[in-house]
């Protein structure tokens, strides 16, 4: 993995694909494609030599050992193979306003509807290794509504939604008090929420998010800014059998004992190069208290590659290498609901890779090309008109 | 006063019950007192290292001596006493402290705009250990800091060594007061184009009115000059002519007590020519002395090539009217922040600017700001272009926010920065920007021993500052920071 050598293979790499592309394009066979690197990041989160990944019909396949005689290869010598990364709380593409603001319970509510699929954000996102992404409503409604996980391009190179029955959002942080609606306070906020989670319980019907949040069957991914907020969501489920995912960093270091356990997992972030001390040991905290931990990037309100940023800051900050690496891919698949499709290099799994020239906490490595399930949608240096698809 | 007695005689009592024990403890005091003196002259070896000196070598299982709070030998096999404190150091990397060249770090003081003689220094909180430690915990221990004014001109920024604890000596951690001339054009955020166009206008309007300063005193010497010369003119032609009447009239010869009137009046010939009906010469007045201006020197120290100028911009127009400015100035330029300075990038090769990149300001919620023209791989743009780049952390958004200094560089590295270049440009290049490439910025014998000891390589992930020295004395300790960790 030493750098200046991929940084020149990068060209090589890129020139000689570019140059491949027409030819091999016609003759994808049955034998599927390989990508075919130094080392791949495992379920684990660590980095394992023998980076070859067999793909076929969009599904991997294969992990490590031989390549397969007659499948096409694509070749990236010192390269490293890696999830897409998942981005579990972003806005891209989001055209307008993303909360309603007479009431401040959404559930109806679905980010799918607010997806912009032809917003320049979603290249800038792709290019930067982002594969799929949470389309979240914001943090201004206790139930915000339901969140859409989206790819920020489909195996055509055209973004698309995945699933628009992702997760439902709740938020108590302090925008979500409000002077002219109901509540104003985080008391109020709190009773409101336990009035809503109780009515929905007496609904039966099926198409209520709200009332399959209330009986547990539904993930609710829940921002609690505050150590209080976080405790208070825990009193919420274990009254009524929430399954909640926490959006919290602040105080980790205060309440990563109660909250272990208790919890899918927690969103940490979005962190960037200049968050404090506190922020950026967060994950590495959770980590310690065996809570999976899903960093948040953010986008796009912060730069395309923000989630390798937060990545880099965390494990700086006492989160170890493979949880990091897994806090921008398993993780977060697993926090959405998805992952048993994606999120992880494993035969099985939709083959959302992306191709480093080094170890993705790396902030020195590049990308080298991206594949949404098994087709090629980015290589840098072409633009999205040449891109490699069927 | 009446607490004295009583407390006098509780010592005495106490001591008078155990002598030996007190004697341990001024000896214990003195050994405290002394052992900090020690730990100057003793030497210190960190052996064993992966040592990436700053100038662009590596010395695999090296050795680094220094004494005395300098470096005093480098290499594989650099000798060590035995008496020195050996630190082994194996599988470690060793790098001179990194300088961040643009720093707001423990800022306190914004002077109000257009002060050109206001000092970053005074300005720098030495007491702020909490902000300094999160520095020397990136492996951070010198910066420049701007003396910074959100628009025109500010002061003089300062290059300081970072120490968690300042001692007496305080004043021997600042390498320089006056490392540059500070302005800032279009740095407070968004701004309208008639803002941009007078900020220019502003900064440019105090260069010229400090040549006019200059051009002032010049004529005013000149005319000095000229009146001291017409002055003994005139005295010389009043003296002839008085020989002349005294040779007419020799009868006044011998007056002696009368002697000093005449010569009165002669000594004051301003008052005497109006009455005079012949003569024909004009009135003489002394020149009026200009205004003393010490901005307007300061700035003539710029002009003259004494002082560098560093602007904060961060938009591609902005940086173009300040090169303007420059060069019609002929001022030796560095921009700093430079947000979009890839879209000038010919432009600022060609006048040879070197840029120290850095965060832009926070963008005000939904109007575009300065931000709009980052990009991570600017710097790459930059490089390729024959600029020379530096990297700095910039106006933070919180006084905790720590600078991530060598994170910023890999990420640089990650968009195309040349990689081989990257440690150079926050050490030894950085100091050369600064001016005090003889003091840091290299581990290199004679140089101050500003040394941090890395977990692995300083770019890699997860890497940890584990010791940091300044001067040789041990300022951060991984071991024993609470603050860094999470109880």
């Amino acid at each position: 993995m030493n750098c200046s050598l991929v940084g020149h293979s990068k060209v090589l790499v890129g020139l000689l694909a570019a140059a491949l592309l027409p030819a091999v394009t016609g003759a994808q066979t049955s034998a599927g494609r390989v990508v075919h690197a130094a080392a791949y990041v495992g379920a684990d989160g660590k980095i394992h030599t023998g980076g070859v990944v067999v793909v076929e019909n969009g599904v991997i396949t294969q992990v490590a050992g031989d390549v397969p005689s007659d499948a096409r290869v694509d070749a990236y010598p010192g390269g490293v193979v890696c999830p897409g990364l998942i981005d579990c709380a972003a806005s891209l593409g989001a055209y307008g306003n993303l909360s309603e603001r007479q009431n401040a319970i959404q559930p109806r509510v679905n980010a799918r509807d607010a997806f912009d699929r032809f917003s320049r954000q979603l290249r800038a996102a792709l290019a930067a290794g982002v594969t799929t992404f949470a389309l979240a409503p914001d943090d201004q409604n206790l139930v915000g509504g339901r969140i859409a996980v989206c790819q920020t391009a489909g195996p055509d190179g055209k973004p698309r939604i995945l699933t628009e029955a992702g997760p439902l959002k709740l938020s108590i942080a302090p925008e979500s008090f409000k002077q002219d609606r109901e509540p104003t306070s985080r008391a109020g906020a709190i009773g409101l929420l336990r009035e809503t989670i109780e009515a929905a319980r007496r609904d039966a019907s099926e198409d209520n998010p709200l009332a399959a949040f209330a009986a547990g069957r539904l993930t609710g991914i829940f921002t609690t800014p505050s150590g209080a907020d976080v405790l208070a969501a825990l009193r919420l489920k274990a009254d009524y059998g929430l399954r909640l995912v926490l959006v919290h960093t602040r105080d980790a270091r205060l309440v990563a004992e109660q909250v272990a356990g208790q919890v899918t997992g927690v969103i940490v972030g979005p962190l960037d190069l200049a968050t404090g001390r506190r922020e950026a040991l967060a994950a590495g905290v959770f980590e310690r208290h065996a809570v999976p931990v899903a960093l948040a990037g953010g986008l796009p309100a912060r730069p395309a590659d923000s989630l390798r940023i937060a990545a880099a800051v965390a494990a700086r900050a006492g989160l170890t290498p493979e949880a990091a690496r897994r806090a921008i891919t398993a993780v977060p698949a697993d926090l959405l609901g998805m992952g048993d499709r994606i999120g992880k290099i494993q035969k099985g799994h939709q083959a959302d890779l992306v191709v480093f020239s080094g170890d993705p906490l790396d902030l020195r490595s590049r990308v080298l090309a991206v594949y949404v399930a098994g087709q090629r949608v980015y290589v840098p240096g072409l633009k999205a008109s040449e891109g490699d698809r069927p | 006063m009446t607490n004295s007695p009583s407390c006098v005689s509780a010592v005495s009592q106490s001591s008078g019950r155990n002598r030996i024990p007190l004697l341990l403890q001024v000896l214990g005091c003195w050994l405290v007192a002394v052992s900090p003196l020690l730990a100057q002259v003793r030497p210190v070896a960190i052996q064993e290292a992966t040592i990436l000196t700053g100038d662009g070598r590596t010395i695999e299982r090296g050795t680094v001596v220094f004494q005395g709070g300098k470096i005093s030998a480098v290499g594989r096999k650099a000798e060590v006493s035995f008496m020195a404190k050996k630190i082994q150091a194996a599988g470690k990397y060793v790098t001179p402290g990194l300088i961040d060249a643009h720093s707001t770090l423990a800022l306190r003081f914004a002077p109000a705009g257009d002060q050109a003689t206001a000092k970053a220094v005074d300005g720098f909180d030495r007491y702020a250990e909490d902000e300094i430690r999160a520095a020397l915990r990136e492996g951070v221990t010198a910066i420049y800091v701007p003396s910074r004014s959100a628009s025109g001109i500010g002061g003089l920024g300062a290059v300081i060594r970072l120490q968690p604890r300042p001692g007496d000596d305080w004043e021997e951690f600042v390498l320089t007061d006056e490392a540059a001339l500070c302005a800032a054009v279009g740095a407070q955020g968004s701004q309208g184009p008639l803002a941009r166009v007078k900020a220019a206008e502003a900064l440019r309007q105090r260069f010229r009115a400090a040549k006019e300063y200059r051009q002032a005193w010049e004529d005013y010497e000149e005319d000095l000059e000229e009146y001291e010369k017409k002055l003994v003119e005139r005295a010389k032609k009043k003296a002839q002519e008085k020989k002349a009447e005294e040779k007419k009239q020799p009868s006044k010869k011998g007056t002696g007590g009368k002697k000093n009137a005449p010569s009165r009046d002669r000594q004051k010939p301003d008052q005497d020519k109006p009455r005079k009906k012949d003569e024909k010469k004009e009135e003489l007045k002394k020149p009026t002395e200009p205004k003393k201006d010490r901005n307007a020197e300061v700035l003539l120290r710029v002009i003259d090539g004494e002082l560098r100028l560093r602007v904060e911009a961060h938009h591609p127009a902005d940086i173009l009217n300040v090169l303007q400015i420059a060069e019609e100035f002929n001022a030796a330029l560095i921009l700093e922040g430079a947000t979009g300075a890839h879209l000038v990038a010919d432009r600022l090769a060609e006048l040879e600017v070197p840029v120290v990149l850095s965060a832009p300001p926070a963008p005000v919620v939904y109007v575009p700001g300065a931000g709009r023209h980052a990009r991570p791989d600017a710097a790459a743009i930059l490089r390729e272009a024959g600029v020379d780049v530096y990297f700095g952390s910039g106006v933070l958004p919180s006084p905790t926010a720590p600078p991530q200094l060598a994170l910023r560089v890999a990420r640089a590295v990650g968009h195309g920065f040349d990689a081989d270049a990257a440690l150079e440009t926050i050490t030894f290049k950085a100091a050369g920007l600064l001016g005090v490439e003889k003091e840091i910025g290299r581990v290199k014998r004679g140089l101050r021993a500003d040394l941090v000891i890395w977990s692995d390589h300083p770019f890699a992930p997860g890497a940890t500052v584990e010791r940091v020295f300044v001067g040789g004395r041990e300022v951060y300790h991984a071991d024993s920071d609470k603050e860094g960790r999470d109880e």
